[in-house]
């Protein structure tokens, strides 16, 4: 295959390049990301990381207080929970759960959903009123709604709920890249490379895939809170992972006997969640302008 | 805030299933309904012993004890609500009614509600009573097949409610007979007024009650399962009292100056069952090694905070049939490791614990007690997965036996030692669908039908003492803890009191 | 425009279409016959059981069995619940209202609290105020929201003892359900505490609309302050500035009208995360609506009523992005005729 250079190679490398000048600029997005980047190590290195086993009970320190307050020790950063558990512990374990579920999720709903409304766009014969149909019937559905359905019909579970997110994620994803597929195809430099005898596969995977990658990334970054919300909040309602899981939602279900005696017990996972999904909001936004600040540049 | 009428919000624990006692032994439905909407023939007296009148004003027993003339209270009358006006005062056809639908299976009634009369079966009232019969507009017999020491007191319960026949009599000819339950009319201090699934009950005051008017006007059961939401709906004043406090508030209600604490020792005991229809928990070895591995000292303070004591045996106590010498269980994971290994389990075995989904004084949180018993039993190696269940899933579970261990427990309806051993262990009691151990001994059913045949206090003593020993020896279930029954108050509210045997009675409460 | 909107029309009744279908083939995708779905504790009768299969027409084709749904759906008659023997259809009305009332009253605070933040921050662009503003919305958003519903708790009602916590209205009031709105209730209600009724279903509503409307407000400041200031940007706006417009000119004459029109999609837009938040709120302060009954019947397996929840919720969700789309639209001409200053 001979490559005419109507369309320059390099530019992809230097989008990102430019995309990530653009984020260094601003601190607040970098602390995010690294916060982000701290996570996900703590979320791989979970076992080695937690001081105690997440379900070990420590019996005889029953709702330890946090390390800062009078009664707290230094061993129990967090303090323990009404059954003596390390607080510090299940947190770092529940990243596992509540982080890597919607990693997890995301990942696979994303490959579905971008497969098929990638390929929906690209090949026209499909009737696209279809599927319109269809994603608006499953897009009116509020997707705990959904989920709820799912567990519904398989029952409560983490694996029922994992499966719920993601078929709740799917829709979000065709519709983005359905449009943003749409889109491209309709750009000047796709004709130039259609005329140029590209395959529809290399015309998809070699230009219209890099093009696309602005509204998939930052749908991306939105399904992962989005996830982390759902895992949390089914976790919550007691229809997801199941005691003694540290999954952050279900902890806090657990903790609300406590809410007045021992309130770390439900504050702690709540900041958890509450900083893990700031900051990859805050990666999103920081995205999002630097790639607007790169097309007005 | 100006609060309307003469009300009374009492913060409760659950949906009742029914609105009829006869039918449930559920604690939601005994304290929703059978102090409020009903009366009994009798009532027991606080000491647990003896009996004071209620719709029956004096009784007899003939010679033989298996006699017994009731002369029953003139004037009575029943509830006039929306959907029911009743014609006549209270009679013996009531009380006639009202027996029979539980024992004779021919009566129009008795399958209505499709209650297999769980408290009446566990105690085998329907062996019990040959017949009931009214002699004259007011006296009522009942005929018994033989003498039977705990009649009285089973009448006396909370479940022997009096219903109208003429109601029931009404519902028949328009054939809708399944309204009895759910659309009540006792002649109670209260009368049904409106229902909500999972929200509220209300009631409104029964004003021509034989013991006089009900000082509120209106009582509503404001249903509130979670602990903590009951606190904070006593706290900001959408409760004017609430049932059960969680222990570990208890501490915060003190320290608050307008409401008050009550507490009182129950008849009750929060027990761990074993289904002893399923291998291996048909092994008494394995039964007791399991007894062996639960650390008790960490359940008291972990799940009770101090506010119960440690149960020896299935009896309380304070009550007259307690052994004292059967000694309490020990912690001793080896020797239970050893046990195992003699039943023939030496790597262990998986079981399932149902999970309590309800809060009772007997269990505050049988979510956490599974947890820590799940710990405990790991290291003998036994694993233990806890299944969480509906309330109506649950209880309908167990009657089938579905479970492989179950945490729960009996809140005593009258003090006699045979209201724990009949319904709790008895071979009537897996019928009935209310011996949760699945459990059926023809030597303990032999004990246990001694005590009741017989009159004299100090063979009885002895038999339940003998129960008690071989119930330590076999453990079909492992007796846990016996829990105080607790409610807090606002200091508004006067006359509001527990009662040790289960159920809230709202007749004599006010509202300054 | 009537071309447009016999599209969306079309639009609306294949997707009620597909829903009714999801709806009906949920008995279907239960585990077991559907006869056990009905019945999962197997507690009822031979006589019920044949009335269910009669009333589902659960004896027939899957196609005249759907037919029958349906047909059962218009009449009204949305089955009985299992666990109180309530007719649905009287209790998702009087369930779904609820929540209306909730998801309205927080929506109504959003509106009121969340838009004037956008404009005010646009405005400032580039201030501390927008700074603060941006943040807010960041913090705003990835709150669980019920975590915040418990630290309300916490604090209110734990607390300071100050709200109540759970219903609609205090337990003594009787408010006889006409119009299921609870305003219009308690104003058709002959009641001698008519006011202090009304007192207390301000207060109840207070908590649960304060702990869903942290979502749709922080939304809808990050929408208007983004859109104001993308709109700003716009040529004709340069243009209006060039001319020697004010930048307070601008933006009251040519920003916001622009904006407004673009409005009611977003609204549309939020009903979506809104009704979720709102089923989450309602379970935590025991409001009566639909979320709650919906997590209810999930844990008791109430077919009927999960079925009811989902079809009402969804096709809500569907109907008000149709209209929001067909206002928008219609709003739209009016845009264009307007002089570009």
């Amino acid at each position: 295959m001979d490559r005419n250079t109507i369309y320059q190679d390099d530019a992809v490398p230097s989008i990102f390049r430019q995309v990530a000048n653009a984020f260094n600029a601003r601190g607040a997005y970098m602390v995010a990301f690294w916060t982000l980047m701290i996570m996900l190590v703590i979320m791989i290195f979970s076992a080695v990381l937690a001081p105690y086993h997440p379900h070990h009970q420590h019996t005889d320190l029953l709702l330890l207080p946090p390390s800062w307050a009078d009664k707290g020790t230094v061993e129990f950063f967090f303090g323990t929970d009404d059954l003596g558990r390390d607080i510090l512990s299940r947190v770092i374990s529940g990243t596992r759960y509540t982080l890597g579920g919607a990693l997890l999720t995301v990942a696979i709903s994303g490959l579905i959903g971008v497969a098929i409304g990638a390929l929906a766009a690209m090949l026209r014969g499909l009737r696209s009123s279809i599927l319109h149909h269809l994603l608006d019937t499953v897009l009116a559905i509020p997707s705990l709604l959904l989920a709820i359905l799912v567990i519904a019909i398989l029952g409560r579970g983490w694996s029922t709920v994992l499966l719920a997110v993601t078929i709740g994620l799917i829709p979000q994803f065709i519709r983005v890249s359905h449009q943003a597929v749409l889109e491209v195809l309709a750009t000047e430099y796709v004709r130039m490379a259609r005329l140029d005898g590209y395959s529809k596969f290399r015309l998809f995977y070699r230009v219209v895939l890099p093009n696309i990658a602005e509204p998939l990334i930052i749908r991306f970054t939105a399904a992962i809170s989005s996830a982390i919300m759902d895992l949390a909040a089914l976790g919550f309602l007691s229809l997801g992972a199941q005691a003694p899981a540290p999954e952050w939602g279900s902890m806090m279900a657990s903790g609300i006997s406590l809410l007045t005696t021992a309130p770390w017990v439900i504050t702690l996972p709540g900041i958890a969640i509450f900083i893990t999904v700031l900051s990859i909001n805050l990666v999103g936004a920081g995205l999002q302008s630097s790639f607007k600040k790169l097309e007005s540049s | 805030m100006p609060k309307p009428k003469d009300g009374l919000v009492y913060c409760s624990l659950g949906n009742p299933s029914s609105f009829n006692p006869q039918l449930s032994t559920s604690a939601n439905v005994v304290e929703a309904t059978s102090m409020q909407l009903y009366d009994r023939l009798m009532d027991m007296a606080p000491d647990g012993r003896s009996f004071v009148p209620a719709l029956a004003t004096s009784w007899q027993v003939d010679p033989s004890g298996t006699r017994y003339t009731f002369h029953l209270r003139p004037n009575v009358q029943f509830h006039q609500t929306k959907y029911f006006t009743p014609s006549r005062h209270f009679n013996a056809d009531d009380v006639v009614f009202s027996f029979r639908r539980i024992i004779d299976k021919t009566h129009p009634y008795h399958y209505v509600g499709r209650s297999d009369y769980s408290f009446f079966v566990s105690v085998g009232f329907p062996w019990m009573v040959k017949s009931v019969q009214a002699l004259e507009e007011h006296t009522v017999e009942f005929e018994l097949f033989a003498a039977d020491s705990t009649f009285l007191s089973n009448i006396a319960t909370n479940f022997s409610v009096i219903l109208s026949a003429e109601y029931a009599a009404k519902l028949s000819s328009e054939g809708q007979r399944h309204l009895i339950d759910k659309l009540p009319v006792g002649t109670g201090p209260f009368h049904y007024y409106r229902y909500k699934e999972e929200h509220y009950i209300k009631y409104r005051a029964h004003k021509n009650h034989w013991r006089g008017r009900p000082k509120l006007n209106e009582v509503v059961l404001d249903i509130t399962p979670n602990g903590t939401m009951r606190l904070a709906k006593l706290l900001t004043g959408e409760c004017d009292a609430m049932a059960s406090p969680l222990a570990n508030e208890l501490a915060l209600l003190r320290d608050q100056s307008d409401f008050k604490l009550q507490s009182e020792t129950s008849f009750n005991v929060g027990y761990w069952a074993f289904n002893t229809d399923n291998p291996p928990l048909d092994n008494a070895k394995v039964r007791r090694a399991l007894s062996l591995a639960i650390n008790r000292d960490v359940i008291m303070e972990a799940v009770f905070y101090g506010t119960a004591s440690v149960a020896s045996t299935l009896l309380p106590p304070a009550s007259w049939g307690h052994d004292g010498s059967v000694a309490g269980q020990l912690y001793a994971p080896e020797q239970a490791q050893q046990l195992l290994a003699e039943a023939g389990y030496p790597d262990g075995f998986d079981i399932d614990i149902w999970v309590l989904p309800v809060q009772r004084s007997y269990n505050p949180n049988s979510r956490k007690m599974a947890l820590l018993i799940q710990d405990n039993l790991r290291q003998i190696g036994v694993h233990a997965h806890l299944v969480n269940k509906d309330w109506n899933a649950f209880r309908s579970g167990l009657s089938k036996g579905a479970h492989d261990t179950v945490l729960i427990g009996w809140t005593a309806d009258n003090a006699d030692p045979d209201n724990f051993f009949r319904p709790l262990l008895s071979c009537q009691a897996k019928l009935a669908g209310t011996n949760r151990a699945m459990w059926c001994d023809k030597y303990y059913d032999r004990l246990i039908d001694l005590a009741r045949q017989s009159t004299s206090f100090e063979q009885r003593q002895q038999l339940y003492s003998q129960a008690q020993s071989y119930l330590a020896e076999q453990m079909p279930v492992v007796p846990i803890a016996h829990g105080m029954r607790t409610q807090a108050t606002g200091l508004h509210v006067n006359g509001l009191n527990v009662s040790p045997f289960g159920g809230i009675d709202f007749s004599s409460a006010s509202i300054e | 425009m009537w071309r447009y909107f016999i599209r969306k029309f079309n639009l609306l009744i294949i997707t009620i279409f597909l829903l009714s279908l999801l709806s009906f083939s949920l008995l279907h995708l239960m585990p077991g016959a559907p006869i056990d779905a009905l019945d999962p504790d197997s507690s009822l009768s031979l006589a019920e059981k044949s009335a269910l299969i009669q009333h589902y027409a659960l004896d027939q084709g899957y196609w005249s069995q759907y037919i029958h749904y349906m047909g059962n759906i218009f009449s009204g008659d949305w089955g009985t619940s299992r666990i109180d023997q309530i007719p649905i259809f009287a209790q998702m009305i009087n369930s779904f209202m609820a929540t209306l009332q909730l998801a309205i009253s927080a929506m109504f605070v959003a509106m009121l609290v969340g838009v004037p933040l956008g404009i005010i921050s646009a405005y400032y662009h580039g201030s501390w105020f927008d700074r603060g503003v941006t943040t807010l919305t960041l913090i705003g958003q990835s709150v669980p929201v019920f975590w915040w519903a418990l630290m309300l708790i916490l604090i209110f009602a734990l607390g300071l003892h100050w709200l109540p916590i759970s219903g609609r209205i205090g337990l003594l009031y009787d408010i006889p359900e006409v119009t299921h709105i609870l305003l219009i209730d308690i104003a058709l209600a002959d009641d001698e505490y008519q006011r202090a009724a009304l007192w207390s279903a301000i207060r109840h509503i207070m908590l649960p609309t304060l702990a869903i409307s942290i979502i749709p407000t922080t939304a809808l400041a990050q929408i208007t302050r983004a859109s104001l200031i993308d709109i700003s940007e716009k040529n004709y706006i340069q243009a209006a500035r060039a001319k020697g417009l004010s930048r307070y000119q601008v933006l009251w004459r040519h920003a916001l009208p622009n904006y407004f029109s673009s409005f009611i999609r977003h609204v549309g837009a939020l009903t979506n995360p809104l009704l979720t938040t709102t089923m989450v709120v309602e379970y935590i302060f025991s409001w009566p609506g639909a979320g709650r009954w919906l997590i209810h019947s999930l844990v008791a397996q109430d077919v009927p009523a999960i079925q009811a929840c989902m079809l009402t919720i969804s096709i809500f969700v569907i109907c008000v992005s149709v209209i929001t789309d067909l206002l928008a639209a219609w709003s739209d001409p009016q845009q264009r005729s307007m002089p570009h200053g």
